[in-house]
């Protein structure tokens, strides 16, 4: 049907009725009195993510690229799909500890990607696709290990979606998606299994 | 007992239980000690997990509720505004928006589109709308392979069987249940334990995304402002079943649409704490249009679907209320008369006190006129509701409808003339009493009626009548008025 004809009578059959709208007004903003306090939103976080099942670990800088390696070796993973950033540093670190860089997901152990924020209140990482961050990385392998540093924790998806508003405001992202721990399901007989179809395993370095 | 058969007809099945009545379907539900014993447990452990999670909200829970409310009914006011931005938006971003009046209308652009793109393979993610519109039989009679790739409606696929609950599909499923599905789709018998059936599922749909020319999602929401798809998931076929595919198609209710991030904020906060306790889902997709040339991956083509089927007429009426559903399952899960008969009882893609409401509108009354009269209207729905809807005000108009769509029968005309007549007028409703009093005698024993003669067996079917006492209310209050006066 045309879009005209259509929402005329989508107007028609809303003016027919004289609704009554609540007057409720205020905003939803869990957790705002964080907002500057780091160590409480990580604290948040990292709680939140556990609960969710995933795991959280702080790393300083220098000690990341170590880090990230022997998660990789405790894992027995050789190949890596990537989305997003990640530092020269790191990169040449994992090509010095023969992890193989894949462009094909579906071939990879693990994803490695980076984030947009994370949000504290529920322990989720915010991640946008685009160039060099593809959907796939962080969709398909079954472990999922993301970087991430301690300034990008916000406390709330309100803030998330201002900051993403800031960034884009030449134009949204086509694929945001809010990762909150690994994938699952309670389909058969309502037993809760991990890492369905998404990733099982979902490890978060905090870097500080 | 009832049994029901799945008689496969050239691809199409054919449910026997289709041809029941309600109170025969509902009958045979009552019937199955297994499945009595699943909706319990499944539904308990929903409404367990809402309550810990709204719990937590404390008295902020009521405020982002009545937030919720006063959202839906500020959109449905404004509708065609917001539709329009929507459009507006995800033209704006690369998308394609359809406009389909009825299912009829959905199902050609969907089928046409994989058509023209020479479609062999869909996958599908969780989608009411598509079973609604019944998009998967179409594409299959098209000659393609539609896929349902969320756990529980793979298996349900699989059977040949409607979903049993919005949340949790194959819930009167069991395990062994699942194995002998499985295995007849890998050929070879399966063990019946959930680890490895998991591990399977994971497997065989793996290789359904990455081959599938198609994806077909609904939407949760759609964030007008940005002309955004919100998709809600927990298994990740979310992503993959819109991620992969060159053409992704999302159909979804006018309903679903929101008109800001603020207010998607709230509804996102509302719907995984009321539907299973998560404070958000695994998953969040927010879709905006299909890939940018610059992306690494993601859908060439994307494809939105306003689908009308009766939202118009719902809100142009009395029932608009109703299409303030975020399809939580809440209510399903908080009824008496769902969790004793289960989804298949209510013979359409919506079950549950919302689904009384949606099937007679969607599907027509004449075929569902026993729906609206399936509640004892208690309210546990209207109090679980996150959005706060009245659905036992909606019922009741539903019954009036149903009421005046029909002639009733002689008899029963008569008998509620009859019952107008005695309530009208004191004199004949107080000889009325006092003639009960006097003709009951032969059936009150121990001080209650426990079966009625005639045609009023019904009502004491499952409970017993309270005896007509030898004291009229009216007779009290005269004897206490002259007490009263005389003591005066």
């Amino acid at each position: 049907m045309d879009q005209q004809v259509f929402l005329t009578r989508v107007r028609g059959a809303m003016r027919r009725i004289e609704s009554s709208i609540p007057s409720v007004t205020g905003e939803w903003r869990p957790l705002a009195e964080l907002n500057g306090d780091r160590d409480a939103l990580i604290a948040r976080f990292a709680a939140e993510l556990a609960a969710a099942g995933g795991s959280v670990e702080r790393v300083t800088a220098n000690a990341l690229n170590t880090r990230v390696v022997e998660i990789i070796r405790g894992w027995n993973a050789r190949r890596a799909a990537m989305a997003g950033r990640i530092e020269a540093g790191l990169l040449e670190t994992l090509q010095r500890a023969g992890i193989e860089i894949v462009g094909d997901a579906e071939r990879a152990d693990f994803g490695l990607s980076d984030a947009f924020c994370a949000i504290a209140e529920t322990g989720t990482l915010v991640l946008v696709n685009g160039r060099d961050a593809p959907r796939s990385a962080t969709a398909l392998p079954s472990r999922h290990l993301a970087i991430l540093h301690a300034a990008q924790v916000v406390p709330n998806l309100r803030e998330a979606i201002e900051e993403l508003k800031r960034t884009y405001r030449h134009g949204w992202p086509s694929c945001i998606t809010l990762v909150t721990g690994p994938s699952r399901s309670g389909d058969i007989e309502q037993i809760l299994t991990i890492g369905v179809h998404g990733p099982g395993n979902v490890t978060v370095l905090i870097v500080e | 007992m009832y049994r029901y058969l799945r008689i496969r007809l050239d691809n199409k099945y054919h449910d026997w239980m289709a041809e029941l009545t309600f109170t025969q379907r509902a009958r045979s539900a009552l019937a199955q000690p297994r499945l009595q014993h699943q909706l319990a447990v499944v539904t308990q452990r929903f409404v367990s997990h809402r309550e810990r999670a709204f719990a937590e909200l404390g008295v902020e829970g009521g405020r982002l509720r009545d937030l919720g409310k006063a959202i839906r009914a500020r959109t449905l006011a404004e509708l065609d505004q917001h539709l329009a931005r929507a459009a507006l938006e995800v033209e704006r971003a690369g998308g394609v928006v359809h406009w389909a009046a009825d299912a009829d209308e959905a199902r050609r652009i969907v089928v046409d589109l994989a058509t023209a793109r020479g479609v062999q393979r869909v996958v599908k993610t969780k989608s009411m709308v598509s079973e609604e519109i019944e998009l998967n039989h179409t594409l299959i009679a098209a000659g393609m392979e539609s896929v349902e790739t969320d756990l529980g409606e793979w298996i349900v696929q699989l059977a040949g069987e409607r979903p049993s609950h919005i949340l949790g599909p194959a819930l009167h499923k069991t395990k062994e249940d699942v194995a002998e599905l499985f295995a007849r789709v890998v050929g070879h018998p399966v063990k019946p334990e959930v680890e490895s059936l998991l591990q399977l599922a994971r497997r065989e749909l793996r290789e359904k995304f990455l081959n599938a020319q198609m994806g077909i999602s609904g939407a949760n929401f759609v964030v007008a402002e940005t002309g955004t798809l919100v998709l809600v998931t927990n298994e990740g076929n979310g992503r993959l079943s819109t991620g992969l595919p060159p053409l992704h198609v999302a159909i979804t209710g006018i309903e679903k649409v929101v008109p800001t991030w603020d207010d998607l904020l709230v509804l996102l906060a509302l719907l995984p704490r009321s539907a299973s306790g998560q404070k958000i889902s695994s998953y969040v997709s927010l879709i905006t249009g299909p890939r940018r040339s610059q992306d690494a991956d993601g859908p060439q083509e994307l494809h939105l679907i306003f689908l009308d089927n009766g939202r118009t007429q719902l809100l142009g009426s009395e029932l608009r209320e109703a299409l303030h559903c975020i399809r939580c399952g809440a209510c399903l899960n908080a009824c008496p008369v769902y969790t004793h008969i289960g989804g298949h009882a209510y013979g359409w893609t919506y079950p549950g006190p919302i689904g009384a409401i949606l099937t007679p509108v969607y599907a027509g009354l004449a075929e569902f006129h026993d729906l609206p009269h399936a509640s004892s209207l208690c309210a546990a729905c209207r109090d679980i509701c996150p959005v706060r809807i009245d659905i036992p005000r909606m019922l009741v108009a539903l019954r009036e409808q149903e009421v005046a769509a029909r002639v009733p029968s002689f008899f029963e005309r008569a008998v509620f003339k009859m019952l107008a007549l005695v309530l009208r007028s004191p004199i004949l409703f107080r000889l009325a009493v006092r003639v009960g009093y006097i003709a009951q005698r032969p059936f009150v024993h121990a001080g209650r009626i426990q079966s009625l003669p005639l045609f009023f067996w019904r009502w004491t079917e499952a409970r017993d009548f309270p005896r007509i006492a030898a004291m009229t209310f009216h007779d009290r209050w005269e004897r206490m008025n002259r007490m009263v006066a005389g003591n005066n």
